[in-house]
């Protein structure tokens, strides 16, 4: 016990006589097992974490799958739904759900509310019980019901945790709802960024708005999404056989409306974060590859001190200390190292996971979730350690293996290190280089792809323009006139605004994530309805174009003459002119997309062709699309879109005013200027590339560290062979030569195998690119200029003080 | 003829806090060309400094010194280490042979500062090889090699530019006899054909291999005196 608190003590003096190397390795050490716990705690929170239901694996998303273009993961429909649940073999139960805003009065100030309107089964689907009151039973599913159920925040917030909620009603959109119950602080559902405040039952979508058809009757509204649980010892296949069987019966019974449609499904974990697990799994490779070079660094920055202490340890061991005694001192400190750089590993791990968590609108789902995972923690320190016990250990059993003499020989005369030692070093380096080749190549194609995609036109101009959302309780705006009246009234204020240049609306709206599409026909080219060709669609105010900047090719834009009793217009797109219009003048010419709001789709005239805008995102081709006016299909509630001559939030308190004068009890809410969208539809992007970015430059330090020290230390090692070598005529040049070269030797050995390891494994990022190819050549070419230049710049300093290497004293070294 | 080397008044100084000392004092010291002088004297009289002096690899001193009539105290470092490089070569007591490197590359190093093109380098190593006798052991690396070998290919190294002025510190120091033996055997040789050499040796042996002995003690020359193999025609020259 006695001689371990010596060895520490011994160990401890050691570490503090050498500061810089000391700070080096436990920083070295603490950047890679910082980096890679707190990355693996956020692939942890985001892939790895299961669903928190009970029995996740067997929750599986339902959703249709277009069979022209494959597309998957689309909305089904009502009906089609209903009959899924009636025949499927393969689910145990199945449960449709939508979302929608619903303002909460009474009760307090009006409230904005996110809610979801599910199928009353979800919560046999999920398993999920209330701590309060009642889950869902089949009767709350029936047209008329208006039950809800609360979150735990909500319920908290708004009514005080009330105990005895249950049964008490909640005014939602001017309607009396029912609270059947309150669900746990933990559920979640659906598993999303954005957590709900409640939820209500399908029935609210079967009431007949102003004398329509309810969504929920027609088949060919496409807009819920769907969980299933599998029955116990169904596999996957069995149920995709299964959706797709039943799929198949549906688009024979009703060719019109499910021609093409297929179901699938997926596992339901797979549906919320299939898309990002590639994006993680980049970014994870790329925190898993500066391990690698923190490891090689530390081993190398060990081996360096070990080999210059060779003579102490041979002496030591000539004065009597037996070998144990030799590996204690070393294990104690390289554990010591690894002990301060896993501590501060610790802290850089805490900090950066609970940084990436707290990011806003990164888009990433469940990320907020994550905390640092004490296996991965775990498991990085005992890489480092390793790596350290390994390294630090090798002149230790260096001196053990070979005969004292030999080493105090060789110690003693020799003028440079031995060669096999050495040469682990310089493989180290080497592998160093190559790793942080890798990394800078892949940041910075992942840097060039967000700057040429940040310079995409996206089709108008986002600059100071304010969105924001009203929404309309149908109890006073369901018949479509009355939304339409609103909004009219709306932006005639709003224009009238100091301030406003302009002011419209629009549903969807641009980059949003929402998306309308529809088939449409065009006059005098009759296809079978399954046939038809598809659109995007878009319903609008007046002066959209104008507001958002969208450039009107031809024809002219929507007036207030084309009104609801005026003959139905549209305007289309550049491609959807240049595709269905080839060669002809599509202004004139009639398209019916099969959208109503109020009565049967019409034969629309084609008054004007618009500019193409990026709706989905920067990198995605523009659709064929088509506008019509809100005044003739007054389609849900609009984006309003004020132009502002500053800054567009800054008008909002004036825009909630305007909207108090029509309505009182309409609360404004979603109000964000454009750009926010803008820079949301590539923030996950942005995300992956800054923080692939940062990794690449730590690996660059950590690389250039390693060959600093190499470089330095082979000069120390080296200094009376470079006295000879003064003595037998070389010059400053010479010497600066024979260093730098050296150095640079290795660099670029490191950066052949980096640049040809990088082409071996590039194709990994490509779906993650835009606008250049991951081989591109600049790139691989600027690369490996950067770190030649760096690398030129770490070895030139110990050459410097190489060449000034003083021969007498070089050679008094005898 | 004119001397090889004239030193006038040389001192050496070096300061250790508020003292001077004077590793060298006032060497008045003269050496012919074709000369085999051997400097002796106790531990630290400052033998090792003159030779370094001489060698132009320390620049720190003051008096006159002329190599062949040009005058190295007024050179600057750059062209000091030119003529260094053009006139002398150095044999030390620890060979000082670059141990990643072998034997051929070993002799190949002094070239390699010369910007001798790459066939000559090859045939000078080659020569150099085979008049040490050594081509057998060209791919060797020193650890491979006994010491009396490694001094050889010290001395090969050193000669194998032709240099006016071959300055060797205990070239035999770490050597037995016999092997002693043979490194002054070919120090002669090289002498007789005219390569003159300076040597610091304790081994008074070693020094009759020599023309002259010039006597250090604390930095002063104390005494001059010819050797019995000392040639009437080199000593004292017409
Ligand atoms: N740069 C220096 N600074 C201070 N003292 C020095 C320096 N160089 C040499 N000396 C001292 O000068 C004296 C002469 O040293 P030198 O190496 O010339 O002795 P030497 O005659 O070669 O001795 P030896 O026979 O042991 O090799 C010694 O006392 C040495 O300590
Ligand atoms: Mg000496």
């Amino acid at each position: 016990m006695h001689a371990l608190w010596q060895d520490v003590r011994y160990g401890l003096r050691m570490l503090a006589k050498n500061p810089g190397f000391t700070a080096i390795a436990v920083i070295t050490l603490a950047v890679g097992i910082g980096a890679n716990a707190a990355i693996f705690s956020v692939v942890d929170a985001v892939l790895l974490k299961p669903l928190p239901f009970s029995e996740p694996d067997r929750l599986v998303s339902v959703s249709g799958r277009d069979l022209r273009n494959g597309e998957k993961g689309r909305a089904l429909s009502y009906p089609d739904f209903a009959d899924l649940r009636a025949q499927t073999r393969t689910l145990e139960s199945v449960a449709a759900f939508d979302q929608s805003n619903f303002t909460v009065t009474g009760n307090g100030e009006p409230q904005q509310l996110q809610g979801g309107i599910v199928s009353a089964d979800l919560f046999t689907v999920l398993r999920a019980s209330p701590i309060i009151g009642r889950v869902f039973v089949s009767a709350d599913d029936q047209p008329g019901t208006r039950v809800v159920l609360l979150s735990h925040s909500i319920w908290k917030s708004r009514f005080g945790g009330d105990p005895n909620i249950q049964g008490k009603t909640i005014q939602l959109d001017e309607r009396a709802y029912t609270i059947v119950g309150v669900m746990p602080p933990q559920f979640q559902f659906p598993v999303n960024a954005e957590p709900m405040d409640l939820w209500t039952t399908m029935a609210v979508e079967m009431v007949n708005l102003g004398g329509d058809k309810p969504m929920t009757e027609e088949r060919g509204a496409h807009f819920l999404g769907a969980i299933g649980r599998l029955k116990a010892g169904v596999t996957l296949e069995q149920a995709n056989a299964d959706t797709g069987n039943i799929a198949a019966g549906l688009e024979k019974q009703f060719p019109d409306t499910d021609g093409h449609l297929s179901m699938a499904v997926q596992p339901q974990i797979e549906a919320l974060v299939g898309d990002i697990r590639p994006v993680l799994l980049l970014v994870l490779g790329a925190v898993g590859i500066l391990l690698l070079i923190a490891c090689a660094n530390s081993a190398n920055l060990l081996l360096a001190r070990a080999a210059g202490r060779q003579r102490e340890m041979a002496i030591r061991s000539s004065l009597g200390a037996g070998g144990g005694r030799i590996v204690r001192q070393l294990l104690t400190e390289s554990v010591l190292l690894s002990i301060g750089g896993g501590t501060l590993g610790l802290f850089l791990a805490v900090w950066g996971t609970r940084l990436l968590a707290s990011l806003p609108s990164v888009q990433i789902p469940r990320l907020a979730g994550a905390t640092v995972n004490s296996a991965a923690l775990l498991f990085t320190l005992v890489v480092s350690i390793c790596a350290g016990i390994l390294f630090g250990l090798a002149p230790a059993l260096h001196v053990l293996r070979f005969d004292l003499f030999q080493s105090l020989k060789e110690s003693g005369r020799t003028a440079t290190e031995g060669v096999g030692r050495s040469r682990i070093r310089s493989l180290l380096v080497i592998s160093e280089v190559s790793l942080a080749v890798v990394l800078l190549i892949g940041a910075s194609l992942l840097l060039e792809s967000m700057v040429r995609l940040t310079r995409v036109p996206p089709g108008f101009d986002p600059h100071g323009v304010l969105v924001f959302n009203v929404s309309l309780p149908s109890v006073r705006y369901g018949k479509p006139e009355q939304s339409a009246d609103f909004y009219a009234q709306l932006l005639e204020r709003l224009r009238a605004m100091p301030g406003v240049k302009s002011a419209s609306g629009v549903e969807p709206l641009p980059l949003s994530d929402d998306i309308i599409r529809t088939s449409f026909q065009i006059e005098g080219h009759p296809v079978p309805r399954s046939e038809e060709a598809r659109t995007q669609f878009r319903t609008i105010g007046l002066n959209y174009f104008q507001t958002m900047r969208i450039p009107l090719l031809s024809g002219r834009d929507f007036t207030a003459r084309d009104d609801r009793h005026a003959a139905p217009v549209v305007i289309i797109n550049q491609t959807l002119a240049r595709k269905f219009f080839p060669n002809e003048d599509p202004i004139g010419k009639h398209i019916k997309p099969g959208v109503s709001a109020a009565g049967p789709s019409l034969m629309r005239e084609i008054v004007g062709v618009a500019g193409d805008v990026k709706h989905r995102n920067l990198w995605q081709q523009a659709d064929p699309e088509s506008y019509v006016p809100y005044d003739q299909v007054p389609l849900g509630t609009l984006y309003v879109t004020v132009r502002t001559e500053g800054d567009p939030l800054a008008l909002l308190p004036a825009v909630r005013e305007q909207v108090k004068v029509l309505d009182t009890e309409l609360p404004v809410y979603g109000a964000r200027p454009m750009e926010k969208y803008l820079a949301d539809s590539v923030a996950q992007r942005k995300f992956t590339s800054l923080l692939c970015t940062v990794f690449a430059g730590a690996g660059l330090l950590l690389a250039i560290i390693g060959l600093f020290g190499v470089v330095s230390y082979s000069v120390e090692q080296r200094t009376q062979e470079l006295g000879v070598r003064v003595a037998m005529g070389a010059e400053k040049a010479d010497i600066l030569q024979l260093v730098i070269g050296h150095g640079m030797g290795m660099t670029l050995v490191g950066i052949v195998f980096g640049l040809a390891g990088t082409l071996a494994i590039s194709w990994l990022l490509k779906s993650q690119l835009f606008g250049i190819s991951p081989t591109d050549p600049l790139t691989f070419l600027g690369v490996a200029c950067l770190l030649s230049v760096v690398a030129f710049a770490a070895c030139y300093i110990p050459a410097r003080r190489a060449s000034r290497v003083d021969p007498m004293v070089a050679l008094r070294y005898e | 003829m004119e001397p090889l080397i004239q030193l006038r008044n040389l001192e050496k100084v070096v300061e250790a806090g508020p003292n001077k000392f004077f590793l060298l004092r006032r060497i008045n010291l003269d050496i012919q060309q074709g000369e085999f002088v051997t400097i002796m004297g106790p531990s630290g009289a400052g033998k090792s400094t003159l030779l370094s002096i001489i060698g132009m690899l320390d620049g720190a001193w003051s008096g006159d010194y002329f190599f062949l009539g040009e005058a190295v105290h007024k050179l600057n470092v750059k062209k000091r280490n030119e003529l260094h490089k053009a006139n002398i070569g150095f044999v030390f007591q620890s060979y000082h042979l670059i141990d990643n490197l072998t034997v051929f590359e070993n002799l190949e190093v002094p070239l390699s500062y010369k910007n001798v093109p790459h066939k000559e380098r090859v045939s000078l190593v080659c020569d150099a090889l085979d008049r040490f006798h050594i081509v057998g052991k060209k791919d060797l690396f020193p650890n491979q090699l006994s010491g009396g070998q490694q001094q050889l290919v010290g001395v090969a190294r050193a000669v194998i530019l032709s240099p006016k002025l071959i300055l060797a510190d205990e070239p035999t120091g770490n050597l037995h006899s016999a092997q002693g033996e043979e490194i002054m055997e070919l120090f002669k040789k090289l002498n007789d054909a005219g390569t003159t050499i300076i040597q610091v040796t304790h081994s008074e042996r070693n020094a009759s291999y020599g023309h002259r002995i010039i006597q250090l003690k604390d930095g002063w020359v104390v005494s001059e005196t010819a050797t019995a193999g000392a040639r009437a025609t080199v000593s004292h020259p017409a």
